[in-house]
């Protein structure tokens, strides 16, 4: 009797994936189709002549590694992400705790900092043109205090202008990220560390900030993938070669397939692959063990 | 309800199995017996060759033939080529040096007959003809110049005697075309067209398009109505009340105004005959009807220019051209054993292929030669919707890399130097040797293009190259950039060039001292050189009144002349400003021998010296065989027609030939094209004429000479351009703007790595 019902459940068991299955069949087809594939080719690529007739072993890994463009563009790219990131971070936190702290009033100035996402890259590389151009606004202004004209897209400054054309493009979305993540932290929280003396400081520190865990890792994430969509403002604001200082993985991908040089491409994918699986694999493999 | 539930089970496994079948059924190859059966239905449809289990051939194209013209047109003037009211056609000609009657030769479909009705010894012999028609009742209309250079109308007939029709209402205006139909006689001037009585009486006229000259036929006369090019397309007119009743939109655009209208016989239908082909536009239509496609026939070649279409009265065509200011008469007639379209279809890409017309030219004579195979000229820039040029280059390496890319690259602006490293480019040594050997092509021009294995991988297809023209002493300093700085500063109140943007004087020098600024083997810049050349632009600049940018106001007010954005583009030519004083050389960048017409009346008037700059020139039209194409073997033989002395002997003004067989034609040629400037501010002019046998043979000598290609890097050179902006703003020194553009060549270097 009892073997009679472990069958049929595992009958049940055996349809119920069944079902599954074939509802993830359509996605897991799509997935294999325009994500697997795709990878497993340019892997098989990265270990190809340019255009993938002769296996070259690891000829283009060492090649890559050993280009100093790929290290410069490494270079700046991590340099850019280390400013940028934390930087971005801190400010939509500050406003967004600002903003909360005004209630309805705040309605103005989240408007405000939400307009820079309306607007258009082009519209910003013509608008940064007209202020950092060497004849431009911003240097008409410092011609008044006596400044020499500075070259700001194609100088040592462009790195400047670029970490700043990200900080103002994306803080208002992340702002609105936090936003969202301090209003799900309850007043009563609060009031009654209030009622136990806590300050401001204490406030924000014991209560908002570990309220917020969750929106930091969701938000940085974000922050993260929205910085590589910077490449946009950084080639139109200087081209296929600008400043040396915002010479960005992109740039040299972009350049890369104007050369045909595949094979390189392909092996400069794989490692940036690696650099960003290996330490995620990590993480969740860590997490993994908090939660045993 | 078990069983009911099975039941819906298996039906919905019948039905999904039925429409699998179904839907698969549509796809693959038809089998051979539904070939066979289309074969039945249709006619036109065969199969081709031997093998019946080929796909069937849809049979049937105009094809063309020259009919050889009755007259020497060294000593005779062609004045008309029209139908009489019998349906002959019939050519008027008269004697260019002995004057004399007017001659006329009838074609009867075979040979040309000189006949001589009464009504030709009618006619003055001191006139000049330029156009002709018949009237129904077969009197001969005739517009021509007197001896004042007056325009007249004139009708004559066996029976009545040579009349001129009172023009008063003419003045100064130029006859475009005349035709006579049941209403009136239509005269057509440069902006309207005069409908007159037989007397001269204008009855009305009708507005169009500017001629702008006597070769635009596109004007016709259908049963009822009359055709004219207007602004959105061809204006047909009621002929009788002068009503505008329709505008028929252009086939390929405002350019067919240089094609030819004819009325298809009885009704309002009409062709148009332009260089894309024949086409047909039925009454009432709104789509032009392709009849014959002027790709696969010489219509589409640039050297052909369309004078006037007559229909024949067997569904067959005939085109008056005139290529190299000779006529052509071609007829087109329907083969219908003719493939409908070629079997083979070899494609070419190039960055900027609507300007060149070498290949096209190639590509119809091509065409003509091989029926079977079809060439798609792709243009990269206009076929990616006007992107970037590096977002075309993108476009066009996702398709090599896909094994998908054209059979032929006009490699001018592509990499080059990477194709060949990956492997995308094929070697054509095999052919390239053999012409080389059989003295038809120019080795010290193809032996630039020999890779140190011995392999070839692009070869140019037309050459360009600069003269300076000057003083004898004056022309010794132009060696390198350093002397010419040098030249300049001792002589600060001559200046070298002409007045012009900064950035376009740097275009020009970068251009032309190239392999002073880059190796030639590596493609990287000589240390030190570009600074050298910025010292030496700016210098130059200093002397002429350069400006980073000038003002609407620049030029007394007249249009901002000096700024134009030339782009990477060697158009010079300062002969002007040399004859006039204001500059201390000329260099002119040849693109046939044309351009040495003016530049020889300043040698002659002013006893000018010239020379051949460094023996250098542009390789222009740098065609490469892809190793991943479809027609490997068929482009290898394109490659070979277009150096060959067919495609090369033609002068289309966009180069040089490099085939010295070519040159030999060329060095014979002859033209009556003539060209005059006047001097501003004075009465001198300089008047050119086609350079006398042994000038031509001294300017095609150069090309013996010649032996350092000029081969753009354009990355290389907008860095230069890019960064040497604040060197002429004022802002940076030339060192720094020099390091600035080596910096960047660096990176641009190591990415190669």
């Amino acid at each position: 009797m009892r073997r009679n019902n472990n069958r049929k459940r595992n009958n049940r068991n055996r349809k119920e994936a069944g079902g599954a299955y074939a509802f993830l069949l359509p996605s897991l087809l799509g997935t294999a189709l325009f994500v697997v594939l795709p990878y497993a080719e340019l892997i098989r690529r990265s270990f190809c002549s340019s255009i993938g007739r002769e296996f070259v072993g690891l000829r283009n890994y060492i090649q890559v590694l050993n280009n100093t463009t790929f290290r410069l563009a490494v270079f700046n790219t991590c340099r850019f992400l280390i400013v940028c990131i934390p930087l971005l971070l801190l400010l939509s936190l500050f406003t967004a705790v600002m903003i909360s702290g005004l209630k309805e009033k705040g309605n103005t100035y989240k408007t405000t900092l939400l307009l820079p996402m309306a607007v258009p890259v082009a519209s910003i590389v013509l608008l940064w043109r007209v202020i950092f151009h060497s004849q431009g606004l911003l240097n008409q202004v410092t011609a008044i205090l006596g400044a020499e004209p500075v070259d700001w897209i194609n100088g040592s400054t462009a790195f400047g202008v670029l970490v700043f054309t990200y900080i103002w493009k994306n803080l208002g979305y992340d702002m609105i990220l936090w936003l969202a993540g301090l209003s799900s932290i309850s007043d009563q929280q609060y009031e009654a560390a209030r009622v136990d003396g806590a300050g401001a400081f204490s406030c924000f520190w014991y209560i908002t900030m570990p309220g917020l865990k969750k929106t930091m890792v969701l938000t940085a994430a974000l922050s993260l993938f929205n910085s590589f969509k910077v490449f946009r403002e950084a080639y139109l604001l200087a081209g296929d070669y600008p400043n040396e200082s915002i010479y960005m993985l992109q740039h040299l991908f972009n350049n890369w397939f104007l050369s045909l040089d595949i094979q390189k491409m392909s092996a400069a994918s794989v490692l940036l692959l690696l650099a960003i699986a290996v330490p995620v694999l990590i993480y969740n493999r860590m997490q993994g063990r908090n939660i045993d | 309800m078990k069983q009911n539930h099975w039941r819906k089970r298996i039906t919905a496994c019948i039905l999904l199995a039925a429409m699998t079948v179904l839907s698969v059924s549509g796809c693959g190859n038809k089998t051979q017996d539904e070939s066979k059966t289309n074969q039945e239905t249709t006619s036109q449809t065969e199969t081709s060759g031997a093998n019946a289990n080929q796909e069937p051939v849809a049979k049937g194209r105009y094809v063309e033939h020259k009919i050889e013209l009755p007259v020497d047109e060294d000593s005779m003037w062609i004045l008309d080529i029209v139908k009489s009211p019998e349906g002959n056609f019939q050519l008027f000609a008269k004697d260019k040096n002995a004057g004399g009657p007017v001659q006329l030769y009838e074609y009867n479909g075979s040979v040309w007959t000189l006949i001589t009705p009464d009504y030709l010894s009618k006619i003055p012999q001191n006139i000049y003809i330029s156009h002709i028609a018949y009237s129904s009742d077969g009197i001969v209309y005739l517009t021509y110049r007197d001896a004042e250079y007056k325009e007249k109308l004139a009708k004559v007939s066996d029976t009545a005697d040579f009349t001129v029709i009172p023009l008063e209402e003419i003045s100064k205006d130029m006859i475009t075309n005349l035709h006579v139909s049941k209403s009136g006689i239509l005269l057509s001037l440069m902006w309207n067209t005069m409908v007159l009585e037989d007397d001269g009486t204008v009855l009305r006229r009708l507005p169009h398009k500017s001629a702008q000259s006597d070769n635009c036929f596109s004007f016709a006369v259908t049963e009822d109505s009359f055709l004219a090019p207007g602004d959105q397309g061809f204006i047909r007119y009621n002929e009788v009340t002068g009503e505008e009743k329709e505008i028929i939109p252009y086939q390929s655009g405002e350019e067919d105004i240089y094609g030819s209208l004819a009325a298809a016989g009885e009704g309002e239908d009409f062709y148009l005959c332009n260089s894309a082909g024949i086409h047909r536009m039925m009454e009432n239509g709104t789509i032009w009807e392709t009849i014959v496609d002027g790709s696969l026939t010489s219509l589409g070649m640039p050297s052909i220019n369309i004078k006037k279409m007559m229909t024949g009265s067997d569904n067959d065509y005939y085109v008056w051209c005139i290529e190299n200011e000779k006529s052509n008469l071609i007829h087109f007639t329907y083969d219908a054993d003719m493939p409908s379209v070629p079997s083979k279809t070899l494609t070419i890409y190039g960055l900027n292929l609507s300007d060149n017309k070498t290949l096209r030219q190639a590509a119809s004579l091509f065409q003509m030669a091989n029926p079977d195979v079809k060439i798609e000229i792709i243009d990269g820039h206009s076929d990616a919707g006007g992107i970037s040029v590096s977002d075309t280059i993108r476009s066009l390496n996702t398709e090599l890399v896909n094994g998908k890319g054209a059979d032929i690259l006009v490699l001018d602006g592509l990499p080059a130097r990477s194709y060949k490293e990956k492997g995308i480019l094929e070697d054509m040594q095999k052919i390239i040797g053999e012409m080389i050997e059989s003295g038809e092509l120019y080795d010290n021009v193809a032996d630039k293009f020999y890779e140190e294995d011995g392999a070839v991988y692009q070869i140019p297809t037309r050459i360009s190259f600069p003269v300076i023209i000057g003083n004898e002493e004056d022309l010794r300093h132009f060696s390198t950039l350093e002397d010419i700085a040098q030249y300049q500063n001792a002589n600060p109140d001559k200046p070298i060039t002409s007045k012009a943007r900064y950035e376009n004087i740097l275009r020009e020098y970068a251009n032309l001292y190239y392999t002073e600024l880059v190796n030639p083997e590596t493609g990287q810049l000589v240390p030190g050189k570009v600074k050298t050349l910025l010292e030496t632009v700016k210098t130059l600049g200093d002397a002429c009144g350069a400006k980073v940018i000038f003002g609407e106001s620049e030029n007394d007010g007249r249009l901002n002349a000096f700024g134009f954005d030339q782009g990477n583009r060697i158009k010079m030519s300062g002969i002007y400003d040399l004859y006039g004083g204001s500059r201390l050389i000329s260099i002119e960048m040849l693109n046939s021998i044309n351009d040495m017409m003016l530049p020889y009346s300043a040698i002659d008037k002013r006893g000018y010296s010239m020379e051949q700059l460094n023996g250098s020139y542009l390789a222009l039209g740098m065609l490469g065989v892809t190793s991943t194409g479809k027609e490997k073997e068929t482009a290898m033989e394109f490659v070979r027609f277009v150096l060959g002395s067919q495609v090369q002997s033609s002068d289309l003004r966009d180069g040089f030939p490099v085939n010295p067989e070519a040159v030999d034609q060329w060095q014979e040629k002859t033209s009556e094209y003539s060209v005059a400037i006047s001097v501003s501010g004075s009465d001198d002019y300089l008047d050119g004429y086609w350079p006398e046998p042994e000038r031509r043979q001294e300017l095609l000598g150069y090309l013996n000479t010649l032996n350092n290609p000029i081969i753009l890097d354009g990355v290389l050179m907008e860095m230069i351009i890019n960064e040497s902006k604040g060197y002429f703003e004022g802002t940076q020194t030339a060192a720094q703007a020099a390091a600035a553009v080596e910096n960047k060549a660096k990176l641009y270097e190591a990415e190669q790595q």
